[in-house]
C-alpha cells in the first residue's frame, strides 16, 4: 500500500477513536465544572497521558529531532534535563498548590490569582501573560503541522488551508467533548508519540547500519554535533541555564499544565504522575536524537522542511510514514485544544454572572481565540524550537506571582506588579523594543535574576511571619 | 514519634538538597564541558550519556520525594485520627 493509502486509513482510525471519546465526553458533560475539569478526578494513567501530551507536541514531534541535526547533542541537556528538574519541582510545588485550592477554590489559575490576591487586576495580569505567550505558541503548533502536511501532499491543500482545517477539527472536538474529550485524545496521542517516535528512532539506527555508526556518522559530519555549545554556537552554559529555568516553571505558569495537577484526584496521584511524567520525557526525547543524527548525515545543511519530510515520511516504510503524519496530526491537535481549552478556562474563572452565561461567553472566547491562532499561524515563521521557548520563558516571568498566591496567606500585590513588570519588558524585547542582551547577560537570565533578588527574599519573611503569626 | 519525625525531614531535606546540587552540576563543566565528546558510552559522546544519567537522577529524586511526602502526608492523617 502507498503512503497515501496509509495515512488515510490510519486517520481514519484516529478519527473514529476521536467521535468516540467526544460522544463519550458529550454524555457525561452535565456541569460546566464537569465540562472544564472534567470532574477533578484523574487518575495516574490518564493524568500521565494528558500531562504528557500537553507537554508534548508537534514541538517534540518535529522540532527535537531538527534541533538534534542542526545544534547536536547539547540538545538533550536542553530539554530532557530541564523536564528532569520540573518533575522534581511539580511534587513541591503540586502539593501546595492543591492545598492553597481547597482553601480557595478552582475555577482556573487567573480565578485563584483573583481570590489569593484579593485583587481581581492580578488574575487579570495572569490571563494577560497566558494570552500574549500562548497564541503563538499554539500558533507554531498549527504552522509546523501544516507546513509538514504540505510537503507530504503538494498538491492537496495549501498549508493556510490545512491550519484553517486543524482549527476547525479543534473547535468541534472540544465544543463537543469538553475536557475529558481533550483528556482522551491526549491519552490517544501520548501512547501514540511514544510508539510511532521509538519505531521511527530504530528505524533510524538500522539505516545507519547500527548503534555505533549512527553515533559515528553523525560525529565525522562535524564533531562539535558531539559536544555543546554545537555546531552554531546556540547551547551556551546562559542559554541552557534560561532555557531550564523557564522549562522548570512550565507546571506553575503554564494554565493548561497547573490546571492538570489541579484536576488529579489525589495528591498520591498527582505525586506518581511526576514520576512517570519523568519517565516518558526521557523515553520520548531520546528517539528524537536518534532521528536528529541520523539526520545529521543525510541531511546536513537542507532545510527543515525537507529534513522533517524525508526523515519521517519519505525514507520510511509507507506504513510507519502513514502513521508518523497521523501521529504528527494527533500530537498538534491534543496540544493545542489544550491551550487553548486552557485559555478559555481562565477566562472563564475570571467573569461573572450565571452558570450558562459564563459557559456561554467562555465557548465564544474559545472561538474566537482559534480564530486569532489561525491569523498567528499564517504569518509566522518555521523556527518551532526556539519560538516554543520564547513561549515557555514568557509565562515564566509570572512564576513569583504564582508562588506566592500559592505559599502565602496574604500574598503582597507587588508580587503581581512585579512580575507583570518583567513578564511585559520580555515581551517589549521579542517586539524589538528593548535589547536582548544588556552587558553580554541574555534579557531572560538578567529578568530571572531581578525577579529572584526582589522577590524571593521577600516572599521567605512573609512565609516566616505567617508561619510565626499561625504558631502564636 | 519525634524521632521518626525528624528522620523523615531529615530525608527529605537531603533529597531537596541533592535536587539543588545536582541542577547547580548540571550547568558546570562536569556535564557539559565545551567541546569534549570523551569518554564515550556504547558510542553515545559524553554530553548526551552523562545527560541522559542526570535526567534518570531526577527521576529517581523526583520518586524519592513523592515518597516521603506521601509519608508524611499518611502520618499527619495517622495523627489527626
Amino acid at each position: 500500500m502507498s503512503l497515501r493509502t496509509w495515512v488515510y486509513l490510519l486517520g481514519g482510525v484516529y478519527f473514529v477513536l476521536l467521535a468516540l471519546a467526544a460522544r463519550a465526553s458529550w454524555r457525561r458533560h452535565r456541569t460546566s465544572d464537569e465540562f472544564m475539569f472534567a470532574g477533578r478526578n484523574l487518575g495516574v494513567r490518564l493524568g500521565l497521558l494528558t500531562y504528557a501530551a500537553a507537554l508534548f507536541s508537534a514541538f517534540t514531534f518535529q522540532g527535537m529531532p531538527d534541533f538534534f541535526r542542526l545544534h547536536g547533542v547539547g540538545a538533550w541537556m536542553f530539554l530532557a534535563v530541564s523536564d528532569g528538574m520540573m518533575v522534581l519541582l511539580i511534587v513541591a510545588f503540586g502539593r501546595a498548590i492543591r492545598q492553597r485550592v481547597r482553601e480557595l477554590g478552582f475555577n482556573g489559575v487567573a480565578g485563584l490569582m483573583s481570590s489569593a490576591y484579593g485583587w481581581r487586576a492580578a488574575g487579570w495580569m495572569m490571563f494577560a501573560s497566558s494570552f500574549i505567550f500562548l497564541v503563538p505558541y499554539v500558533a507554531i503548533q498549527i504552522r509546523g503541522i501544516s507546513i509538514f502536511l504540505r510537503s507530504a501532499f503538494p498538491d492537496l491543500l495549501t498549508p493556510a488551508q490545512w491550519a484553517a482545517l486543524i482549527v476547525l477539527i479543534m473547535l468541534t472536538f472540544s465544543e463537543i467533548g469538553g475536557f475529558r474529550a481533550i483528556v482522551f485524545a491526549d491519552a490517544i496521542q501520548g501512547l501514540s508519540l511514544l510508539l510511532i517516535l521509538w519505531a521511527i528512532g530504530l528505524a533510524c539506527v538500522r539505516a545507519a547500519g547500527g548503534w555505533a555508526p549512527l553515533w559515528d556518522g553523525m560525529l565525522a559530519v562535524d564533531p562539535a554535533l558531539g559536544s555543546v555549545p554545537g555546531p552554531r554556537g546556540l547551547f551556551t552554559v546562559q542559554f541552557l541555564l534560561a532555557s531550564a529555568i523557564a522549562i522548570v516553571m512550565i507546571p506553575v505558569t503554564q494554565p493548561q499544565l497547573t490546571t492538570r495537577l489541579v484536576v488529579m484526584k489525589s495528591t498520591a496521584a498527582m505525586h506518581r504522575m511526576a514520576v512517570a511524567v519523568g519517565v516518558f520525557a526521557i523515553l520520548v526525547i531520546f528517539p528524537t536524537a536518534l532521528i536528529g543524527a541520523l539526520g545529521a548525515v543525510r541531511y546536513a545543511g537542507a532545510p527543515t522542511d525537507r529534513f522533517l519530510a524525508g526523515a519521517l515520511l519519505h525514507d520510511r516504510a509507507p506504513w510507519l510514514g502513514g502513521l508518523a503524519l497521523v501521529g504528527l496530526f494527533a500530537a498538534g491537535l491534543s496540544t493545542t485544544n489544550a491551550q487553548l481549552f486552557a485559555l478559555g478556562a481562565e477566562l472563564r474563572s475570571m467573569l461573572r454572572g450565571t452558570d450558562r452565561a459564563v459557559m456561554m461567553a467562555t465557548r465564544a472566547a474559545i472561538l474566537v481565540f482559534a480564530l486569532v491562532v489561525f491569523g498567528f499561524s499564517v504569518v509566522m515563521s518555521d523556527q518551532l524550537v526556539l519560538l516554543a521557548r520564547t513561549s515557555f520563558t514568557g509565562t515564566s516571568m509570572m512564576a513569583p506571582m504564582v508562588f506566592g498566591a500559592v505559599a502565602l496567606r496574604r500574598p503582597p500585590r507587588a508580587l503581581a506588579v512585579i512580575s507583570t513588570a518583567a513578564m511585559l519588558v520580555f515581551f517589549a524585547a521579542q517586539l524589538g523594543l528593548v535589547t536582548g542582551v544588556v552587558r553580554g547577560v541574555r534579557l531572560d537570565l538578567l529578568l530571572y535574576l531581578v525577579l529572584a533578588i526582589s522577590t524571593g527574599p521577600a516572599l521567605l519573611l512573609a512565609r516566616r511571619r505567617e508561619a510565626a503569626a499561625g504558631a502564636g | 514519634m519525634d524521632n521518626r519525625r525528624d528522620r523523615q525531614r531529615w530525608r527529605r531535606r537531603a533529597v531537596w538538597v541533592a535536587g539543588a546540587v545536582l541542577a547547580m552540576a548540571t550547568f558546570t563543566p562536569l556535564f557539559i564541558p565545551s567541546g569534549r565528546i570523551h569518554p564515550r558510552f556504547i558510542g553515545m559522546p559524553y554530553t548526551l550519556w552523562a545527560g541522559i544519567a542526570v535526567a534518570m537522577l531526577f527521576v529517581g529524586l523526583t520518586a524519592a520525594a513523592a515518597r516521603l511526602d506521601s509519608e508524611e502526608e499518611s502520618n499527619r492523617e495517622g495523627g489527626r485520627r
